[in-house]
């Protein structure tokens, strides 16, 4: 993991020591709440429906187990005793007091956290494949590149005011579990012919009102031009994008306005000067930001399967793995994937008990460290084949060991009306009731893959344009309302999904999303997954049978 | 089922110093019980309480002050669905309920 060094550590503990004197501003009145609302959001401090929310940035979802304690304590010590992690692979708390929120800050920097840049239109917290480091056929660690990006995007003077939020992902492997052409500049990672690491920069996707997969702007760019290239898409972004309309601001609109091809001549144009600025990472430095993402020192010789006794094999144990553990790069040891999606839960949000749990699980089994996934889940990367039925046995004491990781339960949900001051509609409760109604585990292995993903308005932080089945909440004269897509996915093959026909109320919701399972289970050919059966037979089959009553 | 009606507003804000919501009370503080707020018909007597609002913002006492509508039945029941979400708490957190 990267570790900060003197500079890094001034630098967080300085901003915290400036936040704790605004704030102070502000309780005398020497602020106003305008002057003072753009400095507390440069902070991640937000003021949702019942309090203030603090935005805990996690930088590409890498946390370590002291990490999570400490987010543990500040759920105890200045929340209700719970967080909430994000589809940015960040951490929310819902309950935060103004007065308290420089004591939080001061508390995050010691061990290396902060909220700086989660939100304001900024480059905000660079996500990466949650598997980084650890899956077959990777490229490169992901993170190598975050972490440079991070390090040149934070407070950068030029890209501190941009037209609006600006997201950025990257992923190293063919199989995209980043999201990455959803994100205003989505990079792939590749080796060249010549086993050299080239990058591909996908720029212009995303979801929200206007939603786009992201196009391929610049093929093969060379790992020593990366930052100036950056450097020159955000000028242009920076220059030409929409400042006048809030909802033309995004680079996607500029992309789509200019089209592919001006929009990448007039980059290549600007990164003529950027290159000769010096924007670029001395191959040292970059040397040196690569060392920390090495990876543990692995142990060799180790079975390459748990050993299964036979309680193991009736208490669900295969189930579990079947779901949530992934195959290691090393052999003898696996990714364990621990679902945040109990039946009837709170997608994301995870208990300081359970946050503790898992730290002390993953300074057990998987070398300090812990992985933030875009889809609300959490992940042990390091974790050996040998203490698997141990650890299955210690995260269901917790009920952190729900076999439904990638299943119809497995449901990415915004916290919706229930907490946030943008919504329309609430998403949680339907994501509970979902999870409930196809609760028995046997059903949603026949099921198979399917992903659920519910906005509780069109901003989209809960991805429903990348849903197999994706769920919109909207406002109907004061009613709450759920429009529903089919056929959107973020993995390698990123599609928007399509409307299929008038909204449903929040009686009628989940009553259509088993009519669409169940019109998928008896249309589907042997072994045809979800995505692929729509893909197939497009939405009529789907509306017949949704519309047929009415 | 018989929507609501409305004739009268009471003004709710969060308080500065923890964002919790509160109404603006009869006796002029600031109360998270929204059955002692204040209620006017849309009008001048409504201009006053919001006034005495934009006080109270002034003063660092609360922000994002705004007018909501309460059943005229039940001036204790806001007519959004927002707002019932905001007088009771998370519907999905009964245990932090706040009535």
């Amino acid at each position: 993991m990267y570790a900060y060094d003197t500079y890094d550590q001034t630098f967080v503990d300085q901003r915290a020591a400036e936040f704790r004197t605004q704030v102070a501003r502000r309780l005398s009145g020497e602020l106003t709440e305008e002057q003072f609302r753009p400095l507390r959001l440069l902070n991640g401090l937000y003021l949702q429906l019942h309090a203030y929310m603090l935005r805990v940035a996690i930088p590409y979802g890498t946390l370590s187990s002291r990490q999570l304690q400490a987010l543990a304590d500040i759920a105890d010590k200045y929340d209700r005793g719970y967080g909430h992690f994000t589809t940015r692979q960040n951490i929310q708390f819902n309950w935060i007091k103004l007065e308290e929120a420089p004591d939080i800050l001061a508390d995050l920097a010691v061990v290396e956290m902060h909220a700086i840049q989660t939100s304001g239109n900024v480059i905000r917290n660079v996500t990466a494949d949650h598997f980084a480091g650890v899956i077959l056929g990777e490229a490169d660690d992901p993170r190598i590149t975050c972490e440079i990006i991070r390090q040149w995007s934070t407070l950068h003077p030029e890209f501190s005011f941009l037209p609006r939020k600006f997201k950025i992902a990257v992923t190293g492997s063919l199989v995209d579990r980043a999201a990455i052409r959803f994100h205003d500049i989505g990079i792939r990672i590749r080796k060249a012919a010549d086993a050299s690491l080239v990058h591909d920069i996908y720029i212009g996707g995303g979801m929200g009102r206007t939603p786009f997969v992201a196009p391929l702007v610049k093929a093969n760019l060379s790992k020593a031009g990366l930052l100036s290239y950056l450097e020159a898409v955000l000028r242009v972004y920076n220059r030409y994008g929409r400042r006048d309309n809030i909802y033309k601001a995004r680079i996607k609109i500029l992309v789509d306005a200019l089209g592919v091809d001006e929009f990448a001549r007039q980059v290549e144009a600007e990164w003529m000067h950027t290159k000769l600025e010096g924007a670029d990472l001395p191959e040292a430095e970059e040397q040196r930001i690569r060392a920390f993402f090495a990876g543990p020192a692995y142990e060799t010789g180790l079975p390459a399967t748990p050993i299964e006794t036979p309680d193991l094999r009736e208490t669900g144990f295969a189930d579990w793995c079947k779901t949530s553990v992934f195959p290691h790069r090393v052999p003898g040891y696996a990714v364990v994937t621990i679902s945040l999606k109990p039946i009837g839960g709170i997608p994301g949000d995870a208990t300081s008990q359970q946050m503790r749990a898992i730290a002390d699980l993953a300074e057990a089994y998987s070398r300090h460290e812990i992985r933030v996934t875009h889809e609300q889940n959490l992940v042990l990367p390091y974790v050996r084949q040998i203490d698997l039925p141990v650890l299955w046995r210690k995260l269901a004491c917790e009920k952190l060991a729900t076999a439904n990781v990638g299943l119809v339960s497995d449901i990415i949900a915004c916290p919706g009306l229930d907490y946030c001051s943008l919504a329309n509609a609430r998403s949680i409760p339907i994501a509970q009731r979902i999870s409930e109604r196809f609760a028995e585990l046997q059903q949603q292995h026949d099921i198979g893959p399917l992903k659920i993903k519910i906005s509780g308005c069109i901003n989209a932080c809960g991805h429903h344009h990348a849903g197999h089945i994706g769920i919109l909440g909207v406002d109907r004269k004061g009613e709450e309302f759920y429009q529903i897509m089919l056929g959107g996915t973020g993995d390698e093959t990123a599609a928007i999904g399509e409307l299929v026909g008038p909204g449903f109320s929040s009686n009628t919701v989940v009553d259509a999303v088993e009519t669409i399972v169940k019109t998928f289970l008896d249309l589907r050919q042997p072994g045809e997954v979800f995505l692929n059966a729509v893909r197939r037979l497009g939405l009529a089959p789907f509306k017949e049978r949704l519309y047929a009553r009415s | 089922m018989a929507k609501a009606s409305s004739s009268r507003q009471a003004i709710t804000a969060n308080r500065l110093r923890d964002g919790a919501v509160v109404y603006l009370a009869v006796d002029g503080n600031w109360s998270e019980n929204l059955a002692q707020a204040a209620t006017a018909p849309d009008g001048d007597a409504l201009k006053k309480l919001f006034d005495r609002a934009a006080q109270s913002a002034r003063q660092n006492l609360i922000v994002d002050p705004v007018a909501i509508a309460v059943d005229d039945v039940d001036q204790t029941a806001p007519v959004s669905f927002r707002e019932k979400i905001r007088l009771r708490g998370p519907s999905v957190r009964p245990d932090l309920a706040r009535i």
